[in-house]
């Protein structure tokens, strides 16, 4: 996709946020808000121009003074899945390694 | 002025195709001929008159006069954006276009030129006072535009955003 729809999705976040300024109790329009949100957060992945739109956009709610919509700050590192847990790290070497967290667990 | 490019189909054919002018586009109800590539140029060249617009004030533009040339000018851009919308051909038209990025863009696009416009117009409206009629109208514009680009963003999210990708789309070609 143009990279520049990060463009399009923040003007109507933009809107959306504006209208929630008089009318903070519309759901609708605030579940919309909170897709949009999440669309950037998507696009951001693949798209890094998105980053500079989701940070205006974050400044521009917060001025707007809508609450319950910030998303979770981003941590390039997650947490792996296969890690095994320090509690049972001596447990997995007494039954010879086979253990591998949960991630691999699930996938077989 | 501009001609507007061809189809993919014969521009990958190298088949002889006639296209409208941007002019014709613009002004003289030619968006019936637009091409999805054509459609990206018709946006583009929209938001640049929006610049002007806001931008490049004329000296007779008495913003405070509903009937001076800035609302003149406003009013203009609005019917431009208003009859490509309705005479848009249908395989320009979403959802049958939702596979042809640039379709996709091309509409967002024209939903985000209304914003832009009437942004710049709910300002204007409240600085000089002016009925609030003009100002409420730009306001429910707005929100439509963007009820329409957030409705466009949930039919396109089943899509992977980044392998669609015009960049990637080429190097996947030549490779």
């Amino acid at each position: 996709m143009n990279p520049f729809i990060a463009f399009c999705v923040y003007v109507a976040a933009r809107v959306f946020a504006q209208y929630l300024m008089t009318r903070p109790n519309d759901q609708q329009i605030k579940s919309s808000l909170r897709f949009l949100l999440q669309a950037m957060q998507a696009l951001r992945r693949k798209n890094p121009l998105t980053e500079s739109f989701l940070a205006q956009l974050n400044v521009d709610l917060e001025t707007a003074g809508i609450q319950g919509l910030q998303q979770k700050q981003y941590t390039p590192s997650k947490p792996k899945l296969n890690q095994i847990p320090v509690a049972i790290q001596d447990m997995t070497e007494s039954i010879g390694c086979h253990f591998q967290g949960p991630g691999k667990m699930l996938a077989r | 002025m501009t001609n507007l490019p061809a189809s993919e189909e014969a521009f990958e054919k190298s088949k002889e195709m006639s296209t409208g002018s941007l002019d014709q586009v613009l002004d003289h109800n030619g968006e019936a001929d637009l091409q999805s590539m054509g459609g990206t140029v018709f946006t583009a060249a929209m938001f640049g008159r929006n610049l002007l617009h806001l931008h490049r004030p004329a000296p007779d533009d008495n913003d405070g006069d509903i009937n001076g040339g800035y609302w003149n000018r406003h009013r203009h851009i609005e019917q431009i954006l208003l009859q490509t919308l309705l005479g848009l051909p249908d395989h320009l038209r979403l959802p049958y276009g939702l596979t042809d990025p640039n379709v996709v863009f091309a509409n967002m696009c024209l939903h985000t030129s209304a914003i832009c416009l009437h942004q710049a117009a709910i300002f204007k409206a409240d600085k000089h006072h002016l009925p609030a009629s003009v100002g409420n109208e730009s306001k429910i514009r707005c929100l439509t535009a963007a009820a329409e680009i957030a409705s466009i963003m949930r039919m396109i999210s089943h899509m992977d955003l980044g392998v669609v990708s015009r960049l990637r789309e080429k190097n996947s070609v030549s490779t």
